[in-house]
């Protein structure tokens, strides 16, 4: 079992030569791992050095529209976007503040495509807020990232504020019967879909302002009790990192993440070492990059 | 053997049905497509996952005659989600003794890789599934096809619409990716085995989950088009217990107690299909298939192994599903 700075180091040795960190190594740097990577070693300092050539490297994946495009990729992912904008919030830095401005317009402009309705699936096929990718639905996830990223942002436009209302209004409608979210629907064809740890854990996270809502009570007393029924550093990071947000404890996925770094190595994935990282030192920074 | 002009390819109705809802044009790259005049498929009996299945499987690979000499192999099992008890996946003992079965056949290197289009988180699939630790046991590595290098290649058909996808680099790069399905019943396609298990090829880390650029473009269309692309050299089904009802993931286990084989995809769907009480002539991406990607019709299918009849056996169907039963 390592500990934090082996951790820490073992992630500082973990970036590629372009100055972002691959998936695993020996592949070309990606959104999705760069963007936990700096949120992971924000939290518990990130030197000069290592930080410029991966805002180097972000800025240099942007595209059409001021979208990040992962290398090789036709287009944008625009949960990769909303999640680089978070951990962009997190560095107080001039050039990150303008990339996450820039970013922060484009993901205001996208929106998952219109649904007709459709009786086989419970749900408002009116709602609308971010898919995966340009001209397909939306979904839990990439709504989840885009909508916290856009809440932790200190002045709202209309626009802005317009796209989190309708944001958070499809996440509701898509919740689970009775508690948590799945990837998308809540049911297909009749048939309640099941909740997920991770889906419900960020689903959570973009809600944390939104309390009262009956879903996101249920849900949050949904995922204490089956934080660590899942066990990856996926689930119980995000477990982890959710709890503490709302000020639950998250002493069992914590313990769990630990003891599962042994088993799995966490596949030799970046994003998942990432994550554990963030989720296993909750306690020096809180879960700060997650919090409105 | 009969190779299919575009012109002759669009001259056939349902395929040209399926055509005209996408974009104006044929469907048909400049690939080159050729049906064999006959495809070998085999069912060999496997009654329960204590069977030797690197035996089974080893078997199987002599009476189709494939020979894997000195090539680098992807194993591409269906790993989807994860519920204690149900026939979701390919069961890890069948992809484990494939992997014997074709090391022992020479091949120089196999791998298993899976994009799982459900759920993304593959670790918790990997360990939850026990094809974590068979793999760590045989000494196999697993390629995150989810999260692998993408390379953007030309689609060899466009049913969808789509000219181009990309795809991960450790599929584009093995010498004979092979299918692994298990024998499901499917809400929206009919049937899913070897040809719908591609769509655990198309990265997720790329186009999201559940691969949903592949749904917005017809699932029907996607399955033919992947396939076209990628062409599987082998196929090898999990039909010990497979899926029926409300499949892929809903849906009743539904024992089989057999594995089949072929290096022709659709063939190999066909036979499945026949042997759970499916028309494949009314699986509308497998009759689409016969007509450029591999047979269909049991009059152009060589049955080795055991016969369908053997292990015939109808899977439930939803009853937006019961047009397609075999009669």
């Amino acid at each position: 079992m390592q500990n934090r700075d082996e951790r820490r180091q073992r992630l500082l040795d973990a970036v590629g030569a372009d100055g972002g960190w691959p998936y695993y190594a020996g592949q070309a740097g990606r959104i999705e791992p760069t963007a936990w990577a700096l949120v992971a070693l924000v939290g518990i300092g990130l030197d000069e050095r290592t930080r410029d050539r991966a805002l180097a490297f972000l800025s240099g994946l942007r595209r059409e529209a001021g979208l990040l495009v992962d290398p090789g990729a036709p287009g944008a992912n625009f949960a990769w976007n909303g999640l680089a904008l978070l951990a962009l919030r997190q560095i107080p830095h001039a050039s990150a503040r303008e990339l996450a401005g820039q970013l922060a317009s484009a993901l205001t402009a996208v929106r998952g495509a219109a649904l007709e309705p459709d009786h086989t699936i419970r749900q408002d096929n009116s709602l609308r807020a971010w898919s995966w990718t340009p001209g397909t639905f939306s979904w839990v996830e990439p709504t989840a990232y885009c909508l916290l990223a856009l809440k932790k942002q200190p002045d709202r436009s209309p626009d802005v504020a317009a796209r989190i209302a309708e944001a958070d209004r499809l996440l509701i409608d898509r919740a689970c019967r009775p508690a948590g979210w799945n990837y998308g629907n809540g049911a297909v064809l009749d048939q309640d879909l099941r909740p997920y740890v991770p889906t419900t854990a960020l689903a959570l996270l973009a809600l944390q302002d939104r309390r009262r809502e009956p879903v996101v009570a249920a849900g949050l007393d949904w995922l204490a009790a089956n934080a660590v029924t899942e066990r990856s550093a996926m689930a119980l990071g995000l477990a982890a990192i959710c709890l503490t947000v709302f000020g639950r404890s998250a002493d069992n996925p914590v313990a769990a993440l630990s003891a599962s770094e042994g088993l799995t190595g966490f596949l030799g994935n970046t994003h998942l070492r990432a994550m554990a990282l963030f989720s296993l030192t909750l306690s020096e920074h809180d879960a700060r990059a997650f919090r409105i | 053997m009969s190779t299919l002009s575009r012109r002759a390819f669009l001259s056939l109705p349902l395929v040209a049905a399926l055509a005209s809802c996408r974009r104006a044009g044929a469907p048909l790259s400049n690939a080159e497509f050729s049906v064999a005049s006959r495809s070998a498929v085999g069912l060999f009996a496997a009654p329960a996952y204590d069977a030797d299945f690197a035996d089974v499987i080893g078997r199987g690979l002599a009476e189709i005659g494939i020979d894997v000499g000195g090539k680098s192999v992807l194993l591409k099992p269906n790993m989807v989600e994860y519920e204690p008890g149900e026939a979701i996946n390919t069961h890890p003992a069948v992809v484990a003794g494939a992997a014997v079965a074709l090391r022992r056949a020479g091949a120089r290197e196999v791998r298993v890789g899976e994009g799982p289009g459900h759920r993304r988180d593959v670790e918790y699939l990997l360990t939850a599934t026990g094809l974590f630790d068979y793999l760590r046991d045989e000494g196999i590595s697993f390629v995150d096809l989810n999260h692998d290098d993408v390379r953007e290649v030309p689609l060899a058909s466009w049913f969808t619409g789509m000219r181009s996808l990309a795809l991960p680099v450790s599929v584009l790069s093995a010498d004979l990716v092979v299918s692994m399905p298990k024998l499901k019943a499917h809400h929206w396609a009919g049937l899913t085995c070897g040809m719908k298990n591609l769509f655990g090829t198309v990265p997720g880390a790329v186009y999201g989950w559940p691969k949903n650029i592949l749904h917005f473009h017809g699932i029907d269309a996607s399955i033919l088009d992947l396939t076209a692309t990628i062409r599987p050299g082998l196929t090898i089904v999990d039909a010990v217990v497979g899926m029926d009802g409300d499949g892929p993931i809903m849906g009743n286990p539904h024992p089989l107690g057999f594995v089949a084989m072929g290096t022709d995809v659709p063939a190999v769907d066909a036979t499945c299909a026949r042997v759970v009480g499916i028309d494949p002539a009314k699986v509308p991406y497998l009759e689409a298939a016969s007509h450029f990607l591999g047979n269909t019709s049991a009059a152009r299918i060589r049955q080795v192994g055991e016969p369908v009849e053997r292990f015939r056996s109808d899977f439930a169907l939803i009853e937006r599903m019961r047009g397609i039963r075999l009669e």
